[in-house]
This record gives C-alpha cells, structure tokens and sequence, in this order.
C-alpha cells in the first residue's frame, strides 16, 4: 500500500476539513506520494463501525480537522481502529480546555489512541484560499522528521508550502493563541482604532504569545513564524475567523452571549483568553493584552476601560 | 535459596564471547566509517585521548598510554587508506575487548553462596554470637527478608523474563546498587543480567574479580570521543540481541543531590531500538541472523534509609552544582571501614532497602501485558512492528528512534516517580528541612545551609508535620515504605535511630529526649535525604 503511495484519511466534517481534503485529493492525481484520499465523518464512528472505520484503519496517514472540544471522544471512538505504523496530522486551531484542565491536542491523541507520531498544521491557510488556490503556506510541527518529511510530500500544492519544525509545542500553542488576539483584531476593526492598533495588536500580540508559549515549553521563533506571527496577521484581517467576528460584535456593543449564539460557530476565542490568563499568572509571564481582554469580557471593565489600561500601564519594556 | 538455573542466558557467556566481541568490532567499524573517514575518526580519537591523558585523566588500565597515541596521531598522515581502516579496527577490538565482560559459572555460584551468609553476619545484631542462629535457613530468610524487601509484579517478571530479554534500568544512589540489584534479583528468581560498571569499581581486587565474572561489563566514562561510545553501544546491542538480560543505570551516575532522576542518558537505552528493529526485520526476513527475543524494560527504583556515600555525593553537589565530578573515586565506598560500618547500622534496620521493580515497559516505554504484548494508552494490545514501519518496510530510522527513545526514558522517569517507596529518613528530613526554611524564608539555599539558626522543635509539631506529609503523599498516590507508613511518633523514631546509627554527625540531632526535641544537624544531609520527597513535587 505504502509503496503505492500513501492512503490518507481526513478525519472531519466541517468547511476546514473538506478544504484540506481538497487540497489532498487534487494532489491524488499528480503526486506519486498519494495513493487515495478519503473523507471521513466523525459523526457515529463509534455505532456504524462501518466503512469509515475500515478507512481509518486502512490510513497511512489521517488528517484530524474537527473542534477542539469534540477531539477527545471522536479520538475514542476512532482510535479502535488506528495503529502504531500511522501518522496524524491534526489541524485543530485550540486546545482541550476544561475546568483547570488543559491539554494540547497531540497529548489527547497520544492518550486516545496508539498512535505516536503525530505532527500539528498551522500557518495562514485559510479554507478558503485553499479552495480557491490562492497562495497560502503552512508549518508542520512534528518531534518527528519523518512527519514532517510526509506533510510536505503530500500537501506542497502550487500555492500551497508547507515548511517543517520540530516544535509542535509552539506550533500548538502558537496557533490556540491566536483565537485569542483575533477577538481583539475584531473589536479594533468594530471601533474603528485605525492600522497602527492593528500593528500594535500584531506586535505586542506576538511578544505576548511567545512569553506565554516559551514558559509552557514552545521555541520563540515558533511565535514569530507562519504558526504565530502568520496566521495572528490574517486572524486580525479578519477573513475567516470566528474569533475575529466575535471581536466585531463585542466591539459594537452586542453582549457576549448574544453575539456567540448569533455566530453560531465553534469560538475559542474567549475560553482561549481565560486560560491564558490563568496561565500566564500561574506561570509568571506577563500577559498585558490578554489581561485586558479578560477583564472586558468578563465585565470586570468596560472596553473603554480596557483600552485605557493597555494605554496606561507602567511596563513600559518592549 | 535458589540456584543459579544453567538455562540462563548469561551462562553461555564464555562460549560466546569471541563471537560477541567479534561482532561488536564489526558493527563498530562500519558506523564508524559510516559517520567519517578513517582519518577523521582516528584524529579525533588520538586528540581526545592525547587531552585527557595530558590532563591527568588516566584511569586504571589504558587501553593505551600516552606515547602511543602520540606516535599514532603522528603517523596518521603517512598511512594508506587500507592502513588506516587497519588501525581503525585494531583500536576497535583493543576497545571491544576491554570492554567485554566475563562470567564464570562457578565464581557466579560462588557469589551467590557467599553474600547471604556474609549479609547474615553484618545483619546479626549480637555480633558474632547470633551467627549460627542467623545462618540457619529459616533464620536467614527471615533476616534478609526484613532488611531488604523486594516489590511489585515479581510473577510477571519472571514470566516475560522466560518470553523475552529483560533490561532492567534501576534508579542509582549508591556504588551498593550493582551488588543490591545482583542480589535482588537473585531473591526474586529473576535471571542474573550483565550489566555495565564504571571501569574504577574494578581496581578492587575483591570486587573486580567477582564483577569480572559475573556478568559485568567495564564502562570507562573518562573516555568522551564517539569511537568508544559506539564500542559500548554496538557491544550492548549484540548482547541484546543475543538475549542477554541486561542492567545499567540510565541516570549515568549516581544522583548527587538525593533526588530521584528526572532526566535519563539515552545512548545505552537507546540500543534496545536498533535491537528491537533487528528482530522485527528477522521476523519478515528482510534480514539475516538468529531471531531476536522481544525486550522488555523492567525500571525499578532502589530506596535507601541511608546512603552509604550521602556526605560526599551532597558535597560534590553543592560543591559545583553543574558541573559535579562525573567519576568519584575517593567516596565512602572505597574506605572499607567505612563500608562495614555502614553495612552494619544500614542492615540493622528493619525495611532498610527498598527494592522495587515496577511495571515492565515495551522499548517505546508503553506498558506490556502478562502475555508480553504492548499496550496503547486505552490499554489495547497494539502491534509493536508497525512503529517500526516507514514506506511499508520496518527500517531503523536514527531521528524517529531517537525521539521514541527519548519518550521511552519519559516513561521511566515517570515509573520512578510513581514507585519511588519514601522511608522514614526521608519523611522526618523533609519535614525539618521546610521548617528550617520556613525559619530562614529570604534566604537561598547556600545561606540556609551555613546560616546559624537555633531552631528547636518539638515532638508534637515535627509529628503534626509528618501526619500531613504522610496525608499529602499518600493522597498523591506515592508510596511509603516499612517505618515511614505508621503513626508519626514511630517515623520519627525510626529516622533518628538510622541516622545516628551511621553518620557521624545526624541529618537531625535529638536535643532532648523525653519530651523528644529535635534539631537540623548536619544541613547538607539534611537537605541530601529530603530532596528524595521533593523531587516528588511535593508541596
């Protein structure tokens, strides 16, 4: 099967899945290294035991896009199917988060399933520039050269590069982050603060995000790559993101709760935020911005307020 | 007691140590030529050795001195390509064999017969006058089994032992290690292994022709240049391969500080890859060779109420933290008197070692079942091979085994943590140490150490502390060993008694008997035997 190139499996259902499986199959046809591309549902894995079963344990390689929160128990249900000789490339935008729990998701895979090498996409790929073919890059993170070695093989398209690291920590990291900050690009755009807001969004937003990454274990350059810097600059562009359309609604005055049903997609935004926060103070790392944010969503301040904070604070070091 | 079974792997041995070596000269050579050119390989190993010896690194027993490799770096210049693989292979096998060890079936059954009753004498309490009682069967094995006891799945060990090589990789305190873990394997009817020993244990000529000859091989870890780790690594991995049960230490030395090892040396664990790969390409015939028995990693913890070299192992510590001498070849275990001594009040004490094998791992670090399957995280058995696999073929891939490897030694750090057995010394240390912290709190720890404090503290607080602490522990998971699991007051008895028992100035001083106050004594000690309870993260 190998030989014949690989067999993967997009594990995932949503509009980000469906670009990635995309991609994968318009490779089928002139790269040597893929053998068959099949997209699987997660919904009901653990009760039709049927096909999509049977392709997962098929797969030299699977590729996880589904929400951050549903990881764990599709991972369950699918990880009677998976093996020791497959790779997963996951291309979740969060972690697992829940009360004084948090896991990154190559941990949930590696607690799931018996698969242990594992590799983690990022990078300013929209799904949309990926259906349209418009230029787009991702890094994949892996402990493992040969992970990365694949992702490269199978995902390089004409407008698609993928480059390799071996810190799939700060990737993960990098890229949960991220929700964060675009809830912030959201509320700037909303009230209009103009580009130098967003530069100093982008900016700091980074510095922040590799503080905070680097006490939990990820490289700094990470942060400052495609995985940190390059999806946090389309993030508070806005296209795509939910986080940045929760941003939007915050900033014109539409109470959080309302503005996530209105949504009506995943966000991690403002979980992201808390833990953060949280982590940050656990940890000793200064978290200014994420701080801020924090205190305006959970109407500790007003968004004036906040913004007057950020302006205000006597840490002035870069 | 029972005998030395001949079907242990270990006894063949002698019939196949030229082969062994033999091929261990052969792999050497060609990851050597592998790496770099002959001439390379041959500078560096001529620089590195022409340093060390310069500096007055000699060791005992040079492969050569330091004139001959003076006149090989010298000639290396004027040599053929063919004269400089030739040399190249000399040094190898001059390696090789200093390396390789040796095991004589009678000289093993010898040991074997001498420890217990040796044992018995030192663990008599009368002295001289109770030997007979003592070497009396039942009376033996109801002393040695009070003094030194043995834990976890001895049944399945010795089933996977019967499936498998086993490659047992304890935590490491004390020179004592390599002979406790002989013996308690013995007691635990689990095959003899051969085992790596730092090349200066040898200078002993008691103990270096019993270790000549049972199993042990030399490690000389004064000598840093690729050459010879590959030597060592290519010499492990045969013997893997062969089914030698095997042990080494994989913290490298022993802990200085007390603590339990968090960060492991990968090279020696490493081999059970590249052997583990061997059988699976046996199995498929991908290539030739004798089939290759599956590995088992056994990690076991080896717990001390006191530590024969504490005092000189903090010292070092504290002494140059980072940059601790790797060899110490001047510690309590090269004062015989010392030893005796130590022996003496060490063996005296009821539950004085702790020797606790924990759950066999597969060389990936996951856990095995009784049938010597892996098993993944859910606790499904998975197929070993498959890791293995890289476009469809099991191949030896050095960057992924590397980092399996790598999460292989995570795994037995974490097994450390879980069944390190937590004795009364190191409770009663711990507790006096976060007081004496608590007395000092701006201080750091070289202050804490050297600062004059009269601190005084009496039998209920220090007791209050420790009921806590046992809580703590205990609801944590960690385990406490005979003496440190009962009512406080007993701990704290438990502890003063070992530690006056042998060091000359106690971790704890008892100021005053009745009521019971207690003092830190000597502070180095003190924070010696507590580090083992923080090293557990306890808060």
């Amino acid at each position: 099967m190998m030989s014949a190139g690989l067999a993967i499996a997009v594990l995932g259902s949503g509009r980000w899945a469906r670009a990635l499986a995309g991609v994968l199959q318009h490779n089928e046809g002139t790269n040597p290294h893929i053998g068959s591309v099949w997209l699987v549902r997660p919904r009901g894995l653990g009760t039709e035991q049927g096909l999509a079963l049977e392709r997962l344990a098929q797969a030299d390689m699977i590729v996880l896009a589904v929400p951050a929160p549903a990881v764990r128990a599709i991972l369950r249900e699918a990880g009677v199917a998976m093996h020791g000789g497959q790779v997963l490339l996951h291309a979740v935008g969060s972690l697992e988060l829940g009360q004084g729990h948090r896991r990154r998701i190559a941990e949930v895979v590696r607690e799931e399933t018996p698969v242990r090498r594992v590799g983690a996409l990022a990078g300013p790929a929209l799904a949309q520039d990926l259906e349209e073919g418009r230029p787009a890059a991702l890094v994949c993170g892996s402990r493992f050269d040969d992970v990365g070695e694949m992702a490269v093989e199978v995902l390089s398209a004409p407008s698609l590069r993928v480059y390799t690291t071996r810190d799939i920590v700060g990737v993960e990291l990098a890229r949960a982050l991220v929700a964060a900050f675009a809830v912030a690009g959201g509320a700037a755009r909303a009230l209009e603060l103009g580009p130098a807001a967003r530069a100093i969004l982008l900016a700091r937003g980074v510095a922040e995000m590799a503080r905070l990454g680097v006490a939990l274990g990820g490289d700094e350059r990470t942060f400052f790559g495609l995985a940190g810097l390059g999806e946090l600059a389309v993030a508070i562009e806005g296209r795509g993101s939910a986080d940045f359309e929760l941003g939007v609604a915050l900033g014109k005055g539409i109470p959080l709760a309302e503005a996530e049903r209105s949504i009506g997609r995943t966000l991690d935004g403002p979980t992201m935020i808390r833990e953060a926060v949280a982590l940050g103070r656990e940890r000793g790392v200064r978290t200014t911005l994420l701080t801020a944010m924090d205190r305006w969503l959970s109407g500790q301040r007003s968004m004036a307020e906040a913004l007057s904070d950020l302006f205000a604070g006597q840490d002035h070091a870069e | 007691m029972p005998d030395a079974q001949p079907d242990y792997p270990l006894f063949r041995f002698p019939q196949e140590r030229t082969a062994i070596v033999g091929e261990t000269v052969r792999r050497a050579l060609a990851l050597t030529l592998q790496k770099a050119s002959p001439e390379y390989a041959l500078n560096d190993v001529c620089l590195h050795e022409i340093r060390r010896l310069s500096e007055g690194g000699a060791g005992p027993e040079e492969v050569r001195d330091l004139q001959a490799w003076r006149r090989l770096w010298r000639r290396i210049g004027a040599l053929s390509p063919q004269e400089r693989i030739a040399e190249l292979s000399q040094l190898i096998q001059e390696y090789a064999e200093d390396v390789a060890g040796g095991f004589n079936p009678v000289v093993y059954q010898l040991a074997s017969r001498v420890v217990p009753p040796a044992l018995g004498v030192l663990l008599t309490p009368e002295g001289l006058a109770g030997v007979p009682r003592a070497l009396t069967s039942s009376g033996l094995e109801a002393l040695l089994s009070q003094r030194l006891l043995l834990q976890g799945p001895l049944e399945r060990l010795r089933a996977l032992a019967r499936r498998g090589t086993l490659v047992c990789v304890p935590t490491h305190l004390s020179n004592l290690d390599s002979p406790v873990m002989g013996y308690a394997l013995q007691l635990a009817q689990l095959p003899p292994t051969t085992y790596g020993a730092g090349k200066n244990l040898f200078t002993n000529p008691v103990l270096g022709f019993f270790m000549r000859n049972c199993g042990a091989y030399r490690v000389d870890r004064r000598i840093r240049h690729d050459l010879y780790k590959d030597v060592l690594k290519c010499y492990a991995q045969v013997l893997l391969e062969r089914g030698y049960h095997s042990m080494f230490f994989p913290g490298g030395t022993r802990s200085r500080s007390g603590r339990v090892e968090a960060h492991l040396k990968l090279g020696l664990l490493g081999t059970t890859l590249p052997a583990t790969v061997a059988r699976f390409r046996r199995q498929r015939g991908l290539e030739c060779g004798p089939a290759v028995r599956p590995i088992y990693i056994v990690p076991a913890t080896i717990n001390f109420q006191l530590t024969l070299e504490a005092e000189t192992l903090v010292a070092d510590y504290l002494k140059e933290t980072g940059r601790a001498r790797f060899i110490i070849d001047d510690d309590e275990s090269a004062q015989p008197l010392k030893m005796v001594r130590f022996a003496r009040s060490l063996l005296r004490l009821s539950g004085a070692v702790v020797v606790r094998f924990c759950e066999p791992l597969d060389v990936l670090g996951q856990p095995v079942d009784d049938q010597g399957r892996s098993l993944d995280p859910r606790g499904r058995p998975v197929d070993l091979a498959r890791y293995f696999e890289y476009r469809g073929q099991v191949q030896t891939l050095p960057q992924r085994d590397a980092e399996y490897t790598r999460e292989c030694a995570e795994a037995i750090t974490s097994s450390y943590r879980r069944n390190t057995v937590l004795l009364a010394t190191h409770l009663l240390a711990h507790v006096v140490w976060r007081r004496l912290c608590a007395a000092l709190p701006e201080y750091d720890l070289y202050r804490r150490l050297r600062q004059p404090v009269d601190l005084r503290l009496g039998v209920q607080e220090v007791c209050t502390d420790l009921e806590a602490l046992q809580q703590d522990l205990l609801r944590r998971g960690h385990l406490l060993g005979p003496g440190a699991d009962g009512p406080a007051r007993g701990v704290v008895e438990t502890a003063l008694r070992a530690f006056e028992s042998y060091h000359a100035e106690p971790a704890v001083v008892r100021v005053q008997a009745e009521p019971l106050v207690v003092s830190p004594g000597d502070r180095q000690l003190l924070f010696y035997y507590q580090n083992r309870v923080e090293s557990l993260e306890v808060r």
